[in-house]
């Protein structure tokens, strides 16, 4: 009797189940399997801090906005918005949308989640991105008052944020996943909610069922997220393998859709044999410069050594993945005032490569062919890449210019209190950005910045990046980034190297994923197989 | 086991060796070992291996450190005897450098082990009692304290180079030889004929050396050898965090590491330094047998 | 039997006390503190965080309030993860525990069989031949054991999966990667001491007495080529049991060896502690029953109390 039940019910699960089935190909399982590379700290949306975690969070929670395809910022839950004409004032209009359980989902429930995200007793990281917000610092810092904080709820579906500064990056960042909703209920009611993720009522496209530690991460299609008719996978199985050879492996058996890491030793074959396509990364890798020593306080020591390195030997031979030598700070994918690109309307060229100018300088600066100048000491960490092209520089540096250095390698933390502390003469880094505008990189280099870490201070560069932060003007903002930027390469406290690619395994038959080039990685709400 | 059969043992062994002493020891000990084949073995590829890790470096074309970024990943041939390098690096002249670095490695923080963990595992097994229970115990507080952690102190303290690769090795493995010694001893020292030898009146030295020290020196031995592998490998993963020798200098482990990054496409990346590892620990595990047997008189054909 | 216990259980807290202490001192000595993040924080940011994990108070407070926690066997959450320190052990053990004991019976098998095999055949061919290969395995680390393991049985004969944990095919592969130094390294002892026995007068007499090879070698060689690796075991099952960050991490296996590493990594000082305290707790534990398994096999053996 039994089995023939079960029978029976595997009938029914199978006919409904075709009924079911619309717009996608039916043939296949609208199962996706993503890799996002390690563990997540934490899937506490206030909480997490890294791209891995807004990866799972974006796929299961939805903000104000979205991006969609080709960086656009889209409606999400809010589906219009207004900003003053003094860029001080956002008033968001939301959509009727519901949580997970049913509970419809209301402009207190953002008044909640961002105080929450604010509270200076839950010391969360990323609190400071929401320092624009009016009140917001003094409040993270214990000198203001909950109710000073410029979030309203002025209707269920009205939501108002007043700024300290005009920001227009903001728009950007109610998508970012510390301002992503939680709901109210479920954090009153059970403290432990991050640790159980079958305890989390969430908003976005899908909704989870299970967290296998350093397995996988089970979630399945949300059919209470407002837009849920557009999600056509029923199933996406987010991997936590951290190493990327066995995700590798994985691919390669078939139990991968997409890895967005490939082992730079199989990357050439795999760009070769096209199974590998490369994303756009708006993020740039660079070598500081510690001003404060006394080789590299001279200018022309820095330009120089700026000079005389061969960036397109590096991304061809060593980095392998299409990266672009930078010769300027700023990546490409971050928009202008005109809808153009910021880095297409300056141009990649605010410097060049040229040995025989940089041959010249460091003879000006009193060591012909390198003579007399003491051993550079380059600081990296222990990322076998970041090796590799520091190697590839030391030799160029004692080709082109008879320079001679040498490589520390630190272990991370170490690497990162020895950059603090100015214990360095080049020290490898990268950016990437928090938002998508310009000055995420632009604000690095102010004298107070607390990502300086090279000792330089320029005035007219801190006046330029004030101005930018004084206007909601696109233009006038975009015009003083410009000059910021010119200002930063002709005092070189940074010497820019590439921009970043981000390439990535993915099969043919998975359409529709999202790539951003920050942030996060990927975004399944449109993915389906094909 | 009664008292009277070990007795005779114990004059037997004692007569044997007698005899191995009078008859010229190190003549003796030399045509023994040299009737070995495989110690043979293990001595020679030993000693040519160190030989080439000095010349060969001396004598090649090119430096291990020159990067030539248009032959990057070439296999073995006529240029490039090993191959290149992800950074075009020549193999060749790259392995015989590490050689240096990890036989260097391997033989000084083994022997230093070796000597320290002796004497501490031999005393506190020997000696026994509360001093025994006191020299254990701290040695598992030893090795209960986080490597990594103490790795990260020494950089910190003493920056990279070999000097600190040295200290936190030593520092690290004579725990294990001393545990093995230790143990070892306390199995032989209750063997019969040791107690036999205690009531019969032979001395502390004699006991140590006559009886115990033979019986354990098989598997100080075996424990040597399988040290040496694991600090070529625990120098790469030191490397790897910045405290060996710094970068482009590469060791036999580093070598290997990097090989196993890219090993489906570039095998010999990986072959060769790892051949090289193997090779070494065969003749050292061939040679230690060897000199075992050609010391202890037991095992007389 | 009962007075060996209680002794050694004073001397296993006084060894703790000193072991955390010690790791508590290194872990504030090096640089870099949980919070230190590639991209800086705000001042305010980093003093409330440094408010809510208490890592305001003094070192010496610090160092008291670990103690009495520890005192209620309360290791503290981690600074890193949302799961407090004893979560993490408690999920993660069993893993590596269970993959352990796979690999722990495998190289004993393994191991003492080479051994056996090797020392009757003292210098002929199968001698040679497991010489041979314990030697290959004892110089080929486990990182490079196991991509090779993977190459050859996942990605070019398809046998075996890949990765990850949770059916009987996935233990294969790890637990060879695994027992395949202590393996080799058993093997080589065993042999070792078996050679010796084998040339002592007893077995030499109690051959010529007309004993069968075969209660000659349950009577003596098996016996004595155990105790000859069981001090080995102590140490070989806690560092294994505890878990190995280079298998766990190539063979994405959800243990505890990859903390060992990423703890230390990402100075998450309660789970650093905790980890210590684990460990040496098991290891010292292990130590324990192994010098019990003496008192019993071999009631001569008296490591305490004599003399």
């Amino acid at each position: 009797m039994r089995i023939k039940r079960g029978v029976f019910l595997v009938l029914v699960v199978l006919s409904l189940m075709a009924l079911a089935g619309c717009g996608v190909n039916e043939s296949v399982s609208q199962i996706a399997r993503y890799n996002v590379c390690t563990e997540p700290e934490t899937l506490d949306s206030a909480k997490a801090t890294g791209q891995p975690e807004g990866t799972i969070l974006t796929n299961m929670y939805e903000g104000l906005v979205r991006y969609g395809e080709g960086n656009k910022i889209i409606p999400g839950i809010a589906k219009e918005w207004q900003i003053s004409p003094d860029g001080l004032v956002y008033t968001f209009k939301l959509r009727e949308s519901k949580w997970s359980n049913g509970d419809p989902l209301t402009a207190e429930d953002f008044v909640y989640s961002w105080r929450r995200v604010l509270n200076p007793d839950n010391a969360f990281d990323y609190a400071y991105q929401l320092y624009y917000i009016k009140g917001a610092e003094d409040y993270n810092s214990s000198s203001g008052k909950v109710e000073d904080v410029g979030i309203k709820a002025l209707d269920p579906l009205t939501l108002q944020v007043e700024l300290r500064a005009p920001a227009p990056q903001f728009l950007g960042l109610t998508a970012f996943m510390t301002m992503l909703p939680i709901n109210p209920k479920m954090d009153q009611q059970n403290k432990d909610w991050p640790k159980k993720i079958e305890a989390q009522i969430v908003n976005g496209p899908f909704k989870p069922v299970s967290w296998e530690h350093n397995q996988k991460i089970e979630l399945v299609r949300n059919d209470n997220y407002w837009d849920a008719t557009k999600v056509k996978l029923d199933k996406l199985d987010i991997y936590l393998i951290d190493n990327i050879e066995t995700g590798y492996n994985m691919y390669s058996s078939g139990q991968l859709d997409f890895q967005d890491e490939v082992p730079i030793q199989e990357l050439p074959q795999l760009i070769a044999s096209k199974q590998v396509k490369i994303f756009t990364d708006a993020s740039t890798y660079f070598y500081r410069f510690n001003t404060t020593s006394r080789t590299l306080s001279d200018l022309r020591v820095r330009k120089a050594l700026a000079m005389s390195i061969n960036r397109q030997d590096i991304v061809d031979k060593v980095t392998q993945a299409g990266q672009i030598p930078a010769y300027s700070m700023v990546p490409f994918g971050l928009p202008d005032y005109n809808g153009q690109d910021f880095r297409q309307t300056a141009g990649n060229q605010l410097f060049q490569q040229d040995i025989q100018q940089a041959k010249v300088l460091i003879r000006e600066a009193g060591y012909p062919e390198g003579k007399g100048l003491p051993k550079i000491r380059i600081l990296v960490n222990t990322s076998s890449s970041q090796q590799k092209v520091a190697q590839a520089i030391q030799q160029m540096w004692k080709e082109n210019l008879g320079v001679e250095a040498d490589i520390d390698v630190q272990e991370w933390t170490v690497f990162n209190d020895s950059m603090e502390n100015l214990d360095y003469d080049v020290c490898a880094s990268g950016w990437a950005p928090d938002y998508l505008d310009p000055m995420t990189f632009i604000d690095l280099f102010i004298t107070q910045g607390g990502n300086n870490l090279t000792g330089w201070s320029s005035k007219t560069y801190d006046d330029l990046v004030a101005k930018a932060n004084s206007t909601g003007d696109q233009k006038i903002r975009m015009e003083a980034m410009h000059s910021a930027e010119a200002v930063l390469i002709q005092e070189m406290p940074v010497m820019p190297i590439y921009f970043y690619t981000n390439p990535g395994l993915i099969k043919d038959s998975l359409k529709g994923v999202i790539v951003p080039p920050f942030a996060i990685y990927a975004d399944f709400k449109n993915a389906y197989i094909e | 086991m009664d008292r009277d059969y070990s007795f005779q043992r114990i004059e037997k062994i004692q007569s044997k060796a007698d005899s191995a002493l009078n008859n010229n020891q190190g003549q003796y000990f030399w045509r023994r070992f040299a009737g070995n084949p495989r110690g043979v073995f293990g001595l020679s590829t030993v000693v040519l291996l160190i030989i080439l890790a000095v010349f060969i470096p001396w004598f090649s074309q090119y430096s291990y450190d020159y990067q030539n970024l248009s032959i990057t990943n070439q296999p073995p041939g006529q240029n490039n005897w090993f191959g290149t390098d992800s950074l075009g690096r020549d193999l060749f002249v790259r392995v015989w450098y590490g050689a240096r670095i990890s036989l260097f490695l391997a033989f000084s923080a083994t022997g230093l082990c070796l000597v320290i963990g002796v004497v501490y595992g031999g005393i506190s097994g020997f000696i026994g009692g509360w001093l025994d229970e006191v020299m254990m115990r701290f040695i598992e507080v030893l090795s209960s304290i986080p490597f990594l952690l103490y790795v990260v102190l020494l950089m910190v303290w003493m920056g990279s180079g070999l000097k600190a690769v040295f200290i936190a090795l030593a520092s690290v493995y004579w725990l294990t030889m001393a545990r093995v010694v230790r143990g070892q001893v306390v199995l032989v020292k209750t063997e019969g004929y040791v107690q036999s030898a205690w009531t019969l009146g032979v001395g502390t030295k004699g006991i140590l050396f006559r009886h115990i020290f033979p019986n354990i020196i098989g598997t100080i031995i075996v424990t040597s050898a399988i040290m040496i592998p694991e600090i070529v490998f625990a120098e790469a993963w030191l490397s790897f965090l910045g405290l060996g020798v710094s970068i482009p200098m590469a060791s036999w482990g580093a070598l290997a590491s990097e090989g196993i990054e890219g090993f489906r496409n570039y095998p010999w990346q990986l072959f060769f330094p790892a051949f090289f590892i193997s090779l070494t620990m065969l003749s050292f595990n061939f040679l230690g047998d060897g000199l075992r047997e050609a010391m202890d008189p037991k095992f007389d054909q | 039997m009962v007075r060996f216990i209680v002794h050694r259980s004073i001397t296993i807290i006084i060894a703790l006390w000193l072991i955390v202490t010690a790791t508590f001192i290194i872990m504030h000595t090096i640089p870099g503190g949980p919070f230190s993040r590639d991209k800086r924080v705000p001042p305010a940011v980093l003093e409330n965080l440094t408010a809510k994990y208490h890592l305001d108070d003094s070192y010496a407070r610090q160092y008291f309030d670990y103690f009495s926690g520890l005192s209620r066997l309360d290791f503290g959450p981690s600074f890193r993860y949302d799961f407090s320190v004893k979560d993490i052990i408690v999920r993660a053990f069993p893993v590596s525990a269970q993959l352990g004991a796979v690999s722990v019976v495998l190289a004993l098998i393994l191991g003492l069989g080479g051994g056996i095999i090797s020392a009757y055949s003292h210098n002929k061919w199968p001698d040679y031949l497991v010489t041979f290969i314990s030697s290959l395995f004892l110089s080929v680390p486990s990182f490079i054991l196991a991509s090779l393991l993977i190459f050859i049985f996942a990605y070019k004969l398809m046998w075996l999966p890949p990765a990850m944990w949770g059916n009987w095919q996935q233990i294969i592969m790890p637990a060879l990667a695994l027992s395949a130094l202590p393996a080799a390294y058993i093997s080589r002892l065993a042999r070792t001491s078996i050679l010796e026995i084998l040339q002592r007068e007893y077995v030499l007499t109690a051959r010529a007495k007309g004993l069968s090879r075969i209660s000659i070698f349950f009577r003596h060689i098996l016996k004595n080529s155990i105790l000859s690796v069981v001090t080995y075991l102590g140490y070989l099952i806690a560092s294994i049991f505890t878990g190995s960050f280079v298998v766990e991490n190539i063979f994405a296996i959800p243990g505890l060896g990859r903390y060992f590493v990423t703890s230390i990594l990402n100075r998450d000082y309660t789970l650093i502690l905790g980890l210590t305290v684990f460990y040496a707790v098991f290891l010292m534990a292990m130590n324990l029953l192994v010098d019990i398994f003496y008192l019993i096999i071999d009631p001569r053996i008296r490591t305490i109390g004599k003399e």
